[in-house]
């Protein structure tokens, strides 16, 4: 009997603790780092997407563009923090498993990660990691996200560089 | 049974003397019916001895089942009482800790992570400042790329040149019509021949 009862609670333990380690990974790594000195972090919600479309409800462009969006999460380190290579804190950390790589490019010093997570043929997650000289920076957006509502947001914003990834799409 | 035995057990049963099973015999003597006259005293003595007896027994078995009763009910309720007793110990401990459980999930969950900007507008210019940086770096990433797809364009156009070859060609095609109107030209020559015939006529004669 008594064992019994140890087991239903051992077992009861092992569920909410694999409940609590379920949690996405991205998530806690930002809790990790959330409050650090030398990091600062940023959080948007869907919530805040739905008002950031309601400051302009006649913009279509705008309305699809925050409508996409769940959640952006900015990781940013100081730049004269020089004592941790934050790209290599940061991929320590990182369960990349869920994740494909979509570009690699290192620059001198400088190493960029972009990695994608699809679902159902979606691409759901944009990663972008930077790090090792210049930006240290760990930015993440959540959403339906194709390529091609990127290079909406690079026209949305004015941005000449996104024009040739909307070309490549159209090509496809 | 006869009558002397009867009265002798009677004597006997007066002083006292009888055993159990005489007593017996004499009681179920005088409950059967045909009895002399001068007995018909005794017989209402041992009637209701008899009935007396008969409720004594009855009270007994009622009295008998009652006390069974409580004691099988205290028999029971000693066997169950304490283990259910412990189990609800238990369970209580179990929902106790289950519940503690519960709630603190519940606070981690709703925890969450917080909204960093209140201003839809602030949050907007941060938002726009991140979009523009990824897409900024994508493109640096992309770059190369589309650098190397415009050189392959500048390796492809020296094949123009075929065109040139193309244009070429069609010339000569085209000569090669004017060379199908020269044929027809020579029916011309099928003119002279008339006339040869004609000058071939006009010699004989």
């Amino acid at each position: 009997m008594k064992t019994k009862l140890m087991l239903l609670t051992m077992l009861a333990f092992m569920i909410s603790a694999s409940a609590v380690s379920q949690k996405d990974p991205i998530a806690s790594l930002f809790d990790k780092y959330s409050g650090k000195d030398g990091y600062t972090t940023v959080y948007i919600s869907s919530k805040m997407f739905s008002l950031i479309a309601e400051i302009d409800p006649d913009d279509q462009e705008l309305q699809d563009m925050m409508n996409g969006l769940k959640s952006i999460r900015i990781l940013s380190s100081e730049e004269d923090n020089n004592t941790v290579n934050f790209y290599d804190e940061i991929m320590k950390d990182l369960a990349v498993d869920k994740y494909e790589e979509l570009m690699v490019v290192k620059d001198g010093e400088q190493d960029m990660k972009f990695l994608i997570r699809e679902e159902k043929g979606k691409v759901i997650e944009l990663l972008l990691l930077s790090g090792g000289g210049g930006d240290n920076v760990l930015i993440s957006i959540r959403g339906i996200i194709d390529m091609k509502n990127i290079g909406k947001i690079g026209n949305a914003l004015d941005i000449e560089g996104l024009e040739e990834i909307e070309k490549i799409n159209k090509e496809k | 049974m006869d009558i002397k035995k009867i009265n002798k057990l009677l004597e006997k049963y007066y002083e006292g003397l009888t055993s159990i099973e005489e007593e017996e015999q004499l009681r179920n003597f005088f409950l059967s019916e045909d009895l002399p006259g001068e007995m018909l005293a005794e017989r209402d003595m041992f009637s209701y001895y008899a009935a007396a007896r008969s409720k004594e027994e009855t009270d007994d078995r009622l009295s008998s089942s009652i006390l069974s009763l409580i004691k099988r009910q205290e028999d029971g309720g000693r066997a169950i009482k304490p283990l259910f007793r412990v189990r609800l110990l238990q369970l209580s401990g179990l929902a106790a800790g289950l519940a503690i459980l519960l709630v603190s999930s519940l606070v981690l969950f709703k925890r969450g992570p917080v909204d960093t900007y209140e201003d839809p507008r602030m949050a907007y210019i941060e938002a726009r400042k991140a979009l523009e940086y990824v897409s900024v770096q994508l493109n640096r990433g992309t770059q190369p790329l589309t650098k190397s797809i415009s050189l392959m364009g500048d390796g492809f156009s020296p094949l123009e040149k075929i065109n040139e070859f193309n244009d070429g060609l069609r010339l000569v095609k085209q000569a090669g019509t004017m060379s199908e109107g020269i044929n027809k030209l020579e029916y011309l020559n099928m003119l002279q021949d008339p006339a040869d015939i004609i000058s071939g006529f006009t010699q004989k004669k």
